[in-house]
Protein backbone atom coordinates (compact mmCIF):
# COMPACT_ATOMS: atom_id res chain seq x y z
CA UNK A 1 0.00 0.00 0.00
CA UNK A 2 1.08 3.44 -0.33
CA UNK A 3 2.78 4.67 2.81
CA UNK A 4 1.05 7.97 2.53
CA UNK A 5 -2.07 6.44 2.31
CA UNK A 6 -1.69 4.31 5.00
CA UNK A 7 0.16 7.33 7.28
CA UNK A 8 -2.44 9.73 6.10
CA UNK A 9 -5.49 8.85 5.48
CA UNK A 10 -6.35 6.14 7.07
CA UNK A 11 -5.94 7.67 10.94
CA UNK A 12 -7.82 10.66 9.59
CA UNK A 13 -10.79 8.52 8.13
CA UNK A 14 -10.68 7.03 11.72
CA UNK A 15 -10.63 9.82 13.70
CA UNK A 16 -13.22 11.26 11.42
CA UNK A 17 -15.52 7.79 12.21
CA UNK A 18 -14.74 8.44 15.94
CA UNK A 19 -15.97 11.81 15.85
CA UNK A 20 -19.10 10.74 13.77
CA UNK A 21 -20.05 8.31 15.79
CA UNK A 22 -19.17 8.27 19.59
CA UNK A 23 -21.74 10.71 20.07
CA UNK A 24 -22.22 10.52 23.63
CA UNK A 25 -21.58 13.82 26.04
CA UNK A 26 -22.83 14.27 29.16
CA UNK A 27 -25.63 15.49 30.09
CA UNK A 28 -26.68 18.66 30.08
CA UNK A 29 -28.97 20.02 32.30
CA UNK A 30 -29.38 23.41 33.32
CA UNK A 31 -29.34 25.01 36.71
CA UNK A 32 -31.11 27.51 38.79
CA UNK A 33 -30.93 29.58 35.53
CA UNK A 34 -31.99 32.88 36.47
CA UNK A 35 -35.15 34.82 35.38
CA UNK A 36 -34.51 38.18 33.55
CA UNK A 37 -37.60 39.65 33.45
CA UNK A 38 -38.70 42.52 31.81
CA UNK A 39 -41.11 43.75 34.65
CA UNK A 40 -41.17 42.77 38.08
CA UNK A 41 -45.36 42.95 37.55
CA UNK A 42 -45.64 38.63 37.22
CA UNK A 43 -46.65 35.21 38.85
CA UNK A 44 -46.04 32.12 38.79
CA UNK A 45 -48.68 31.07 36.72
CA UNK A 46 -47.53 34.01 33.82
CA UNK A 47 -44.09 31.74 33.96
CA UNK A 48 -45.84 28.61 33.01
CA UNK A 49 -47.59 30.05 30.31
CA UNK A 50 -44.51 31.85 29.01
CA UNK A 51 -42.07 28.15 29.17
CA UNK A 52 -45.77 26.34 27.59
CA UNK A 53 -45.97 29.01 24.85
CA UNK A 54 -42.30 28.08 23.95
CA UNK A 55 -43.20 24.40 23.96
CA UNK A 56 -45.67 25.39 21.05
CA UNK A 57 -43.68 27.20 19.26
CA UNK A 58 -40.83 24.27 19.13
CA UNK A 59 -42.68 21.08 19.07
CA UNK A 60 -41.84 20.24 22.59
CA UNK A 61 -45.39 18.65 24.32
CA UNK A 62 -45.53 20.56 27.80
CA UNK A 63 -47.84 19.49 30.28
CA UNK A 64 -47.84 21.67 34.46
CA UNK A 65 -47.86 18.70 36.76
CA UNK A 66 -47.85 21.31 39.68
CA UNK A 67 -47.38 25.09 40.41
CA UNK A 68 -43.66 25.45 38.95
CA UNK A 69 -43.33 22.04 37.82
CA UNK A 70 -43.72 21.33 34.00
CA UNK A 71 -42.74 17.57 32.06
CA UNK A 72 -41.86 18.38 28.78
CA UNK A 73 -41.18 15.17 25.93
CA UNK A 74 -40.06 15.58 22.41
CA UNK A 75 -39.73 12.59 19.75
CA UNK A 76 -38.54 12.86 16.86
CA UNK A 77 -37.72 9.52 14.31
CA UNK A 78 -37.19 6.79 16.95
CA UNK A 79 -35.98 9.07 19.60
CA UNK A 80 -37.92 10.43 22.80
CA UNK A 81 -36.64 12.80 25.75
CA UNK A 82 -38.87 13.55 28.34
CA UNK A 83 -37.80 16.35 30.77
CA UNK A 84 -38.59 18.49 33.91
CA UNK A 85 -38.58 22.07 33.96
CA UNK A 86 -38.94 23.41 37.60
CA UNK A 87 -39.13 27.00 38.46
CA UNK A 88 -39.79 29.52 40.70
CA UNK A 89 -40.60 33.89 40.55
CA UNK A 90 -36.25 33.99 40.26
CA UNK A 91 -35.23 30.60 38.80
CA UNK A 92 -35.62 27.54 36.19
CA UNK A 93 -34.07 24.47 35.78
CA UNK A 94 -34.16 22.09 32.97
CA UNK A 95 -33.10 18.36 33.97
CA UNK A 96 -33.36 15.32 32.41
CA UNK A 97 -35.95 12.26 33.20
CA UNK A 98 -36.21 10.01 30.81
CA UNK A 99 -35.04 9.22 26.72
CA UNK A 100 -35.69 6.32 24.32
CA UNK A 101 -32.59 5.54 22.34
CA UNK A 102 -30.67 8.24 22.84
CA UNK A 103 -27.70 6.27 24.50
CA UNK A 104 -28.35 7.67 28.17
CA UNK A 105 -25.84 5.81 30.34
CA UNK A 106 -26.73 7.39 33.54
CA UNK A 107 -24.50 10.39 32.83
CA UNK A 108 -23.28 10.69 29.21
CA UNK A 109 -26.26 10.75 26.26
CA UNK A 110 -26.06 11.25 22.70
CA UNK A 111 -25.10 14.18 21.69
CA UNK A 112 -28.69 15.80 19.70
CA UNK A 113 -30.55 15.39 23.19
CA UNK A 114 -27.77 17.75 24.13
CA UNK A 115 -28.23 20.67 21.24
CA UNK A 116 -31.86 20.32 21.44
CA UNK A 117 -32.09 21.56 25.17
CA UNK A 118 -29.59 24.05 24.39
CA UNK A 119 -32.04 25.42 21.57
CA UNK A 120 -34.70 25.15 24.13
CA UNK A 121 -33.18 26.83 26.42
CA UNK A 122 -32.47 29.45 24.46
CA UNK A 123 -36.03 29.99 23.48
CA UNK A 124 -37.17 29.68 27.31
CA UNK A 125 -34.56 32.89 27.78
CA UNK A 126 -35.93 34.74 25.31
CA UNK A 127 -39.64 33.82 26.04
CA UNK A 128 -39.02 34.69 29.85
CA UNK A 129 -36.95 37.92 28.87
CA UNK A 130 -40.23 39.37 27.67
CA UNK A 131 -42.22 38.58 30.97
CA UNK B 1 -19.30 -16.60 -22.11
CA UNK B 2 -17.29 -19.08 -20.75
CA UNK B 3 -18.54 -21.23 -17.98
CA UNK B 4 -15.93 -20.06 -15.43
CA UNK B 5 -16.26 -16.48 -16.11
CA UNK B 6 -20.06 -17.18 -15.60
CA UNK B 7 -19.68 -18.78 -12.53
CA UNK B 8 -17.21 -16.60 -10.90
CA UNK B 9 -18.39 -13.37 -11.70
CA UNK B 10 -21.54 -13.26 -13.22
CA UNK B 11 -23.34 -15.75 -10.61
CA UNK B 12 -22.13 -14.10 -7.47
CA UNK B 13 -22.59 -10.25 -8.64
CA UNK B 14 -26.27 -11.23 -9.76
CA UNK B 15 -26.80 -12.92 -6.02
CA UNK B 16 -24.83 -9.99 -4.08
CA UNK B 17 -27.59 -7.49 -6.56
CA UNK B 18 -30.25 -9.59 -5.52
CA UNK B 19 -29.59 -9.62 -1.81
CA UNK B 20 -29.13 -5.27 -2.01
CA UNK B 21 -32.33 -5.52 -3.40
CA UNK B 22 -34.58 -7.53 -1.55
CA UNK B 23 -32.91 -9.15 1.12
CA UNK B 24 -31.33 -6.69 3.58
CA UNK B 25 -34.15 -4.40 3.98
CA UNK B 26 -36.37 -7.64 5.45
CA UNK B 27 -36.44 -7.62 9.25
CA UNK B 28 -38.78 -9.41 11.94
CA UNK B 29 -41.80 -7.77 12.40
CA UNK B 30 -41.71 -5.22 15.56
CA UNK B 31 -44.78 -5.07 17.78
CA UNK B 32 -44.40 -3.20 20.88
CA UNK B 33 -46.14 -5.35 23.67
CA UNK B 34 -48.05 -3.84 26.70
CA UNK B 35 -45.60 -0.63 27.13
CA UNK B 36 -46.32 0.80 30.20
CA UNK B 37 -48.44 3.87 29.45
CA UNK B 38 -46.44 6.64 31.63
CA UNK B 39 -48.42 10.03 32.00
CA UNK B 40 -48.49 13.36 34.69
CA UNK B 41 -51.09 12.82 36.69
CA UNK B 42 -53.68 10.06 37.83
CA UNK B 43 -56.77 11.63 36.66
CA UNK B 44 -57.43 10.60 33.11
CA UNK B 45 -59.87 8.31 31.74
CA UNK B 46 -59.61 6.09 28.30
CA UNK B 47 -61.10 8.70 26.61
CA UNK B 48 -58.39 11.02 27.48
CA UNK B 49 -55.70 7.93 26.13
CA UNK B 50 -57.62 7.58 23.06
CA UNK B 51 -57.14 11.54 22.38
CA UNK B 52 -53.65 11.50 22.88
CA UNK B 53 -52.90 8.41 21.29
CA UNK B 54 -54.74 9.48 18.29
CA UNK B 55 -53.30 12.41 18.02
CA UNK B 56 -49.65 11.09 18.17
CA UNK B 57 -50.56 9.40 15.49
CA UNK B 58 -52.23 12.07 13.24
CA UNK B 59 -49.15 14.64 13.77
CA UNK B 60 -47.01 11.78 11.90
CA UNK B 61 -49.51 11.14 9.07
CA UNK B 62 -51.24 7.82 10.04
CA UNK B 63 -54.90 8.19 9.92
CA UNK B 64 -56.50 7.01 13.13
CA UNK B 65 -59.60 5.58 13.33
CA UNK B 66 -60.82 4.26 17.15
CA UNK B 67 -63.03 1.02 16.61
CA UNK B 68 -63.97 0.68 20.43
CA UNK B 69 -62.73 1.89 23.34
CA UNK B 70 -59.39 1.00 24.16
CA UNK B 71 -58.58 -0.22 19.97
CA UNK B 72 -57.20 2.44 17.55
CA UNK B 73 -56.99 1.21 14.04
CA UNK B 74 -53.75 3.08 12.62
CA UNK B 75 -53.02 3.14 8.28
CA UNK B 76 -50.00 4.97 7.47
CA UNK B 77 -49.66 5.28 3.36
CA UNK B 78 -46.37 6.29 1.79
CA UNK B 79 -46.29 6.12 -1.87
CA UNK B 80 -48.04 2.97 -2.75
CA UNK B 81 -46.55 1.41 0.73
CA UNK B 82 -49.53 1.00 3.43
CA UNK B 83 -48.96 -0.30 6.75
CA UNK B 84 -51.88 -1.18 8.96
CA UNK B 85 -51.52 -1.57 12.73
CA UNK B 86 -53.96 -2.69 16.04
CA UNK B 87 -53.28 -0.10 18.79
CA UNK B 88 -54.84 -1.95 21.65
CA UNK B 89 -54.65 0.19 25.18
CA UNK B 90 -55.58 -0.13 28.86
CA UNK B 91 -55.09 2.65 31.64
CA UNK B 92 -52.00 0.87 32.16
CA UNK B 93 -50.73 -0.85 29.16
CA UNK B 94 -50.70 -0.12 25.32
CA UNK B 95 -49.36 -2.64 22.42
CA UNK B 96 -49.04 -1.35 18.70
CA UNK B 97 -49.61 -5.10 16.86
CA UNK B 98 -49.00 -5.77 12.81
CA UNK B 99 -52.76 -5.49 11.30
CA UNK B 100 -51.84 -5.62 7.47
CA UNK B 101 -49.93 -4.37 5.10
CA UNK B 102 -49.25 -3.84 1.13
CA UNK B 103 -46.11 -3.40 -0.85
CA UNK B 104 -44.02 -4.16 2.40
CA UNK B 105 -42.79 -7.44 1.37
CA UNK B 106 -44.65 -9.04 4.32
CA UNK B 107 -44.08 -12.58 4.28
CA UNK B 108 -44.95 -14.08 7.54
CA UNK B 109 -43.22 -12.88 10.68
CA UNK B 110 -40.57 -10.39 8.09
CA UNK B 111 -42.14 -7.14 6.82
CA UNK B 112 -39.89 -4.27 4.95
CA UNK B 113 -37.48 -2.22 7.22
CA UNK B 114 -39.39 0.31 7.02
CA UNK B 115 -42.42 -0.38 8.11
CA UNK B 116 -40.76 -1.14 11.51
CA UNK B 117 -39.17 2.12 11.74
CA UNK B 118 -42.89 3.44 11.03
CA UNK B 119 -43.82 1.71 14.41
CA UNK B 120 -41.10 2.83 16.56
CA UNK B 121 -41.58 6.52 15.38
CA UNK B 122 -45.48 6.12 16.08
CA UNK B 123 -44.24 4.40 19.87
CA UNK B 124 -41.99 7.27 21.21
CA UNK B 125 -44.55 9.98 19.50
CA UNK B 126 -47.13 7.68 21.95
CA UNK B 127 -44.84 7.83 24.40
CA UNK B 128 -44.54 11.78 24.42
CA UNK B 129 -47.96 12.63 24.19
CA UNK B 130 -48.86 10.16 27.06
CA UNK B 131 -46.35 11.63 29.17
CA UNK B 132 -47.73 14.92 28.98
CA UNK B 133 -51.19 14.12 29.30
Amino acid sequence: MNPKLSKMIIPSALAFLLIACAGGSPVKNVDNAPINASSPDYDLSDVSKAIRRVGIGTGWKMKERAPGNIVGALSWRSHLAVIAITFTLDEYSISYEDSTNLRYDGHSIHRNYNSRIEKLNDAINEQLMAL
Amino acid sequence: MPVATLLKVVVPSALAMLLMACGVALRTIHNVQDAPVNVSSPAYDLSDLTKAIRWAGIELGWKMQEEVPGHIVGTFVKGRHVAIVDITYTREEYSINYRGSRYLNYRGDRIHKNYNAWVRYLAVAIDANLITL
